[in-house]
C-alpha cells in the first residue's frame, strides 16, 4: 500500500515572511524609482539599495513556495522580530519622504559650521562655492573670503536672534547617510528676509562681508538678490 | 531578546520622557517626529545592503563550506591557534555573531583547539571582508578608526583566546544539543541555491530585528539629545569610552552595519571611544552573550566577558589619552 502524501496546509510563517520581505523590497525599489532615496544617503550608495531590494524581492519568492506546505511551521516567539521588522516598512510607506528641513537644525552650528572629514578644495571662483566651501573655508581660514562674490542654493532658517537683519540660508551635509548629517548655515543681511518662508528654498547672489550679531562682528552674506527657487533634487551636499 | 526590547524601551522611554519635561509646542513634537522618522529609515536603508551581504555570506558557509576542511588546518600552538582563529573571518564569512557561534560550536566539535575557536568567536564578526569595507564606506577618510578597529579586535580577541582558552576546565564547551548541531537553516529543503536564499532570509528576520532596534535608538538620540550634551560626555577620556561601550551592549547591532550608527556619534565622541563602540559592540552584547551561553559554560562566558571588557577598556581609554 502506497503512504498517503501529507496534507498540504497554510504555513503562516512563510506568508508573513514572504510578504514583508516582499513589501520592504518594493517599498525601497520605489523610494528609489521616486528619486528620494537622496533623502536618507548619499546618491552613491543607491545602486546598493535597489540591490538588496531585489534580493529581497528574491528571497521573497523563494519563501512564497512554502506558503502552502506538508510542515507548517510555529508563529510562536516571531512577533516581537515581525513587529520590528515591519516598522521601518510602516514608516518608509505612511510617513511621506522629506529632506531634513529648518526644524532640524542644532543652533550650535551656526553661524558657519564644522565642514566634517574630507578635504573641500577651495580654490576657483567663488560664485560656484557651495554652502559647504563657505562653511569650509570660515572653519579653516584657508583662504580669505571677504567681499567675495556669492552665488548659492539653501533653504531658509528664520532665527531672529542670530540672523536680526535677514534671515539664514542653510543646507545639511552628509558623508554617507543621514546618521553623519552636518547643519551649515551663514546668516544674510536681507531688509525683507523675514517675509520668507521657513524651509523654503532661495537663490542668495552678493557678496561676503560681515554682519553684528548680539554686539558681536559675524560673517555674512551681504545679499544682492534673493529668489525662491525649487528644492533641488540632492537636497543635502556631500563630504 | 525579551531583555534587549525592555532595555531599548527604557532608553527609548528615557528619551521621550526628558522631551515631555519641557514645554513644547505640537509643531515641535511633530517635527521632531519627522526627523526621527528620516534618520531611522536612513541608518535602515545604508545598512540593509550590508546586513543582505553579510546574511548572503553566512548563508554560503552554511551551505557550501564544510567546517572538517578548516580543522585539518588548525596549529597546535595555543597563541597561533588563537591567532589563526582571529583572522579566520578573512576567508570565512560568518559575518555576525549569529553565524559565528554556530560555527565556533562546529569548528570546536571536530576537535579544533579552544583558544582558536575562541578568538574567532570573537573576531570573526569584525574581522572580515564585509565589515571591513562597510566600516570604510562609513568613516571614509578615517583610516586610523578602520586599521584601529581592525588591530584592536585581533589583539584583545588573541589575549582572550589564549588566556581563557588555557586556563578552561574540561567541559568548558557544552555539547550541541539535542538533535544535532542546533542550526534550524538546515532543515530547508530543495537545491542549493534555494537553500542559501532560504537560509539568507531566516538569518536575515534575526538580524533585521537589532538593526532597527540600533537605528531607532539613534535617531531618537540624534533628534533629542543636544549636540551639547552628548559632547560634553563624549569628551572625557574614560566616561566617553564607558557610554558608548555601554551603548554598544544595549543596542546589540550587527557588526556588518554598526559603523553606520557609529557615524552618527563621530563629531560628538573622542577617536577611542568610537573605537571602543565598534571593536567591543560585535564582541559583547546583550544578544551575544545569550549566544554564548549555548555553547560555553558559565565560568568560561564570564571570564571571556570580564576580560574582554577590561581590555576594550584599558586599550581605547589609552587611545584617548595618547590622541588627546
Amino acid at each position: 500500500m502506497r503512504p498517503r502524501p501529507a496534507r498540504r496546509q497554510l504555513n503562516p510563517v512563510a506568508l508573513i515572511e514572504a510578504l514583508l520581505l516582499g513589501a520592504l523590497g518594493l517599498m525601497l525599489l520605489s523610494k528609489a524609482a521616486r528619486g528620494v532615496l537622496a533623502y536618507y544617503i548619499h546618491p552613491r550608495y543607491a545602486p546598493l539599495v535597489v540591490g538588496g531590494a531585489l534580493v529581497l524581492l528574491l528571497i521573497a519568492a523563494v519563501r512564497a513556495r512554502g506558503i502552502v506546505d506538508a510542515d507548517a511551521e510555529s508563529l510562536r516567539g516571531r512577533w516581537p522580530g515581525y513587529l520590528l521588522v515591519a516598522a521601518p516598512l510602516l514608516i518608509g510607506i505612511l510617513i511621506p519622504a522629506r529632506p531634513l528641513g529648518a526644524d532640524a537644525l542644532p543652533a550650535d552650528t551656526l553661524p558657519g559650521s564644522t565642514p566634517g572629514q574630507g578635504a573641500i578644495p577651495l580654490g576657483g571662483d567663488t560664485r560656484d562655492w557651495t554652502l559647504l566651501h563657505w562653511g569650509t573655508a570660515l572653519a579653516t581660514s584657508e583662504r580669505e573670503v571677504a567681499e567675495q562674490p556669492v552665488d548659492l542654493i539653501g533653504f531658509v532658517h528664520q532665527d531672529p536672534q542670530r540672523a536680526p537683519t535677514g534671515f539664514i540660508v542653510a543646507r545639511y551635509a552628509i558623508a554617507c547617510c543621514i546618521a553623519d548629517v552636518k547643519g551649515i548655515g551663514i546668516p544674510v543681511v536681507w531688509p525683507e528676509g523675514a517675509t520668507l518662508a521657513a524651509n523654503s528654498w532661495v537663490r542668495v547672489r552678493g557678496t561676503f562681508g560681515q554682519t553684528t550679531i548680539s554686539g558681536r562682528p559675524t560673517p555674512a552674506i551681504l545679499a544682492t538678490a534673493v529668489e525662491t527657487v525649487p528644492q533641488p533634487d540632492e537636497p543635502y551636499l556631500y563630504r | 531578546m525579551t531583555i534587549l526590547l525592555l532595555l531599548s524601551g527604557l532608553v527609548y522611554g528615557g528619551a521621550m520622557v526628558a522631551m515631555a519635561l519641557g514645554p513644547r509646542s505640537p509643531a515641535w513634537v511633530a517635527a521632531r517626529g519627522q526627523i526621527v522618522a528620516t534618520v531611522f529609515l536612513g541608518v535602515f536603508i545604508e545598512a540593509l545592503p550590508f546586513l543582505l551581504l553579510g546574511t548572503l555570506a553566512s548563508g554560503a558557509i552554511q551551505v557550501f563550506v564544510a567546517p572538517e576542511a578548516l580543522r585539518r588546518f588548525s596549529p597546535r600552538s595555543p597563541v597561533v591557534a588563537a591567532l589563526a582563529g582571529a583572522l579566520l573571518g578573512l576567508c570565512f564569512l560568518p559575518v555576525c555573531e549569529c553565524g559565528t557561534v554556530p560555527a565556533t560550536r562546529r569548528l570546536l566539535a571536530k576537535g579544533a583547539p579552544l583558544p582558536l575557536g575562541l578568538a574567532f568567536l570573537l573576531a570573526a564578526p569584525t574581522v572580515n571582508p564585509v565589515v571591513i569595507v562597510s566600516t570604510a564606506i562609513a568613516f571614509r577618510g578615517q583610516p586610523g578608526i578602520v586599521v584601529g578597529r581592525i588591530a584592536l579586535t585581533v589583539l584583545v580577541a588573541t589575549i582572550v583566546g589564549v588566556v581563557v582558552g588555557q586556563a578552561a576546565r574540561p567541559g568548558a564547551v557544552l555539547p550541541p544539543p539535542m538533535g544535532g548541531d542546533d542550526d534550524r537553516h538546515d532543515r530547508a529543503t530543495g537545491n542549493r541555491l534555494s537553500r542559501l536564499l532560504r537560509h539568507t532570509g531566516d538569518e536575515f528576520f534575526e538580524m533585521a530585528r537589532y538593526l532597527t532596534t540600533g537605528a531607532a535608538i539613534a535617531a531618537t538620540f540624534q533628534a533629542f539629545v543636544p549636540q551639547a550634551a552628548l559632547l560634553a560626555l563624549g569628551q572625557g577620556p574614560v566616561v566617553s569610552v564607558l557610554v558608548l561601550m555601554a551603548l554598544a551592549v544595549v543596542l546589540s547591532i550587527c557588526s556588518t552595519v554598526d559603523a553606520f550608527v557609529a557615524l552618527a556619534f563621530a563629531g560628538s565622541f573622542l577617536p577611542g571611544a568610537l573605537l571602543a563602540f565598534l571593536v567591543f559592540g560585535p564582541m559583547i552584547d546583550l544578544k551575544s552573550v545569550l549566544l554564548f551561553d549555548t555553547t560555553f559554560d558559565r565560568r568560561t562566558v564570564t571570564a571571556v566577558v570580564a576580560l574582554t571588557t577590561a581590555l576594550v577598556i584599558a586599550l581605547t581609554v589609552t587611545i584617548n589619552l595618547l590622541t588627546a
